[in-house]
């Protein structure tokens, strides 16, 4: 995160012309670490993680006369974020049969990845996580392990505080069962 | 919660992913090259409305009165069973009666309507969010 980040200033000089890009790469350098962890954690390779992080800047700088300040540019950012993450993994699950995913497994993928460190207990998180459906997932990962407020989450998500709740209540139940399973 | 205290235990303390060495360093300079590169620019959008079939969207209304007619249920169930001091222990419970299906289309229904700005909606039916 950049040391000064004035918000208002950024959004006033991404509307001109002549100082777009600065401020751009401003935006980019402020937000990049943020996104790319949520990225991370929904698509779980660094490769991966990085294409969909350089699509949402894309995306965003395509659309940047569309931005019209009413929400905050983060969460702006991180809708774009989420609806490239979204659609980066459906496109993946329409190109890889069920079957090649359950041979491959979450676990086997990540025990071969070379940015991943964790040991068993963290392979067996991230494989009971990898079993939840991916809103119940982002849900999960926000609150879990980046111990968001439901009310930012709310507002991030577009999704009611009582949904959202109701949402990490059964990914909690699914993650207890299948450690339990594992006893 | 007691299964929320018991999955704590498997937090890592730290960040078992990593990013290759410098990456996030290099990250900004690679993208706003990627941009020059392509000469790419700000476009205005041309958001095209997309109308949802009928069908589909007389599927998500009804999904959505199903989760409010069993929210309904479940209410009143539980405002009468506190009535008659019979407790029907937490929330939690209630909240368990919901199919994964349903919490999902609950999900849709609200990103759907709950946005304020047109803007978006129109963004996110374009996107085939």
């Amino acid at each position: 995160m950049s040391p000064k980040w004035d918000e208002q200033l950024i959004v006033e000089q991404l509307r001109d012309n002549r100082q777009r890009e600065q401020a751009f790469t401003l935006l980019v350098d402020h937000f990049k670490e943020q996104l790319y962890w949520q990225i991370r954690r929904m698509v779980l390779s660094h490769d991966d993680a990085d294409d969909v992080l350089q699509n949402t800047f894309l995306k965003a700088w395509m659309g940047l006369d569309g931005f019209r300040g009413e929400a905050k540019l983060s969460t702006w950012l991180f809708r774009i974020a989420n609806n490239e993450t979204l659609n980066f993994l459906e496109r993946k699950r329409q190109t890889l049969s069920l079957d090649d995913e359950a041979a491959i497994g979450v676990a086997t993928r990540l025990e071969s990845d070379p940015y991943f460190d964790g040991d068993e207990t963290a392979l067996q998180l991230q494989q009971a996580v990898a079993q939840l459906p991916e809103k119940q997932r982002q849900v999960f990962n926000l609150k879990y392990f980046e111990e968001m407020k439901y009310e930012d989450m709310s507002a991030l998500l577009g999704t009611s505080v009582g949904a959202l709740k109701a949402s990490y209540h059964h990914a909690v139940r699914k993650i207890s069962v299948f450690f339990h399973s594992l006893d | 919660m007691k299964e929320e205290d018991y999955i704590k235990q498997f937090k890592p303390h730290e960040n078992p992913f990593r990013t290759p060495e410098g990456y996030f360093e290099g990250f900004t300079g690679r993208l706003m090259q990627r941009i020059q590169d392509k000469g790419l620019q700000p476009q205005i959008l041309q958001t095209k409305r997309v109308q949802m079939p009928l069908w589909k969207r007389w599927v998500r209304y009804s999904a959505a009165a199903v989760v409010a007619g069993v929210c309904m249920v479940t209410g009143s169930y539980l405002y009468v069973n506190r009535q008659s001091s019979q407790l029907y222990a937490t929330s939690a419970q209630a909240i368990d009666a919901f199919s994964d299906e349903q919490l999902d289309e609950a999900l849709n229904y609200e990103i759907v309507c709950g946005l304020v700005d047109n803007n978006q909606i129109e963004y996110y039916l374009t996107e085939a969010y």
